[in-house]
């Protein structure tokens, strides 16, 4: 039976009003309307057109109801940035990743969550020295963000939103920490972007995460926190800091050169003074617009041993696609930039096959 | 080095209870260290013992391994 609900989801995730979907399927916008609504039932030409637009698989339409996000639940950076149609187009990639987890883990078993709720704590600083003692990490640095993660149980999945504007999101959806990354940023960007979303997580974890300014500046200081503890910071930073102090220093931690000097900044190791001067010295070498000279980007190792599983047993992307009756680009958007393999095969040879 | 300007001592150690005063020297490029002179009339004269503290070379943490980053991350991904 035709379902409504992915009507929806489907025109959100091409970022099409009911308006323009009309026009470009040659139907009335009422008749849109209509049919995500419920009240009417749409004939095989009417599918015909929308598939032909929306450029989903048929069947995805007569799929039971998705896993829809309550977007009140959802924590989203530059949130006030962002369009509704954005909003809406990748809070509608979040379901989709809600299904294929779900198919993910039909089929393996993947790290328990071990997060502290820390809803309690007000304090970043705090929150963060909770977080690494509880994962024994002491103050060292982080050498694979992703990894460390995926280790402790987050699912982590790729925007492939290419717009400054949607950074990252995150929610809890049955026990378990998702969150999904904007690939298309720097790998320093990513890094902290995850690292933000952790902080919403373990602090914001029963509250209403909706963009606030408190609870913004709470997962930033998290994120700054946990990335550079405030004691080894002090123990490996110089006295006299420069600019190239800075752009040294910044590989140990694995973070932005502004990151690094809002953290020295706000550990009271710059002057007011000195902080701007660095920040407008390195917005003239070009550190606000991106990262010159910035490390690789960290991939994701579940997502690797998941792929590389699926592909031994003759399992490809386009399969997995097929049988969660997707369009492959929204497949590759959610693991875009995660894998980190090179050789994809996109479809091996033989006649079609059982997934199990 | 240069040394901070003295008040008219005329010798160093002195004793303060039990303790001994030392002196922290500090220079322009960041050199520091602990010494008791010897001072008399307001000059150094000699000193007793150094401590060195730092070079004032720019780099004060050699790191070693346990202070390194942590990256042998591993999650288990099991086929059912």
């Amino acid at each position: 039976m035709f379902n409504p609900r992915r009507l929806s989801l489907a025109r959100k995730r091409r970022r099409l009003n009911a308006k323009v979907l009309a026009e470009k399927a040659g139907l009335a916008v009422d008749t849109i309307s209509r049919l995500e609504n419920g009240g009417n039932v749409p004939d095989d030409t009417t599918i015909t057109k929308l598939i032909q637009v929306l450029n989903f698989p048929k069947q995805f339409f007569f799929d039971q109801d998705p896993q829809e996000i309550d977007t009140g639940a959802v924590s989203f950076r530059s949130f006030s940035k962002m369009s509704a149609r954005e909003r809406d187009a990748a809070v509608s990639a979040g379901s989709l990743g809600l299904q294929l987890s779900t198919w993910i883990e039909e089929r393996f078993s993947l790290p328990a969550p071990k997060l502290l709720d820390l809803s309690y704590e007000t304090d970043p600083e705090i929150a963060a020295h909770s977080v690494r003692q509880s994962w024994s990490i002491g103050e060292r640095p982080i050498g694979n963000l992703m990894g460390l993660l995926e280790t402790k149980g987050l699912r982590i999945f790729s925007l492939s939103e290419n717009t400054a504007t949607v950074n990252a999101f995150s929610f809890w959806r049955d026990d378990k920490p998702f969150v999904f990354l904007n690939n298309f940023k720097t790998a320093e960007s990513s890094i902290f972007d995850a690292a933000h979303e952790l902080g919403h997580l373990v602090m914001h974890k029963h509250g209403d995460p909706k963009e606030t300014r408190s609870a913004e500046r709470e997962a930033n200081g998290f994120a700054s926190a946990f990335l550079m503890p405030a004691k080894d910071v002090r123990a490996v930073i110089p006295r006299r800091i420069t600019i190239d102090t800075i752009l040294h220093h910044k590989k140990r931690w694995r973070v932005s050169a502004m990151a690094m000097a809002y953290r020295l900044h706000s550990l009271r190791l710059l002057s007011d003074w000195q902080y701007k001067s660095i920040c407008i010295e390195l917005g003239k070498r070009g550190y606000r617009a991106g990262e010159p000279g910035g490390i690789d980007r960290e991939t994701s190792v579940v997502w690797r041993k998941v792929l590389t599983q699926l592909w031994s047993e003759k399992i490809t992307k386009n399969d997995i696609a097929d049988s969660l009756h997707l369009p492959l680009d929204e497949l590759e958007g959610l693991i875009w930039n995660l894998a980190g393999l090179d050789q994809r095969p996109t479809k091996l040879g033989g006649g079609p096959r059982a997934i199990k | 080095m240069e040394y901070a300007r003295l008040g008219p001592i005329e010798t160093a150690p002195r004793l303060v209870g039990d303790s001994m005063l030392y002196y922290l020297m500090v220079d322009q490029s960041g050199a520091a260290e602990l010494t008791r002179p010897v001072v008399s009339g307001g000059t150094f004269l000699a000193a007793v013992e150094r401590i060195y503290l730092s070079s004032g070379d720019d780099d004060p943490a050699v790191l070693s391994e346990d202070i390194g980053p942590v990256d042998n991350f591993d999650p288990q991904v099991v086929r059912k």
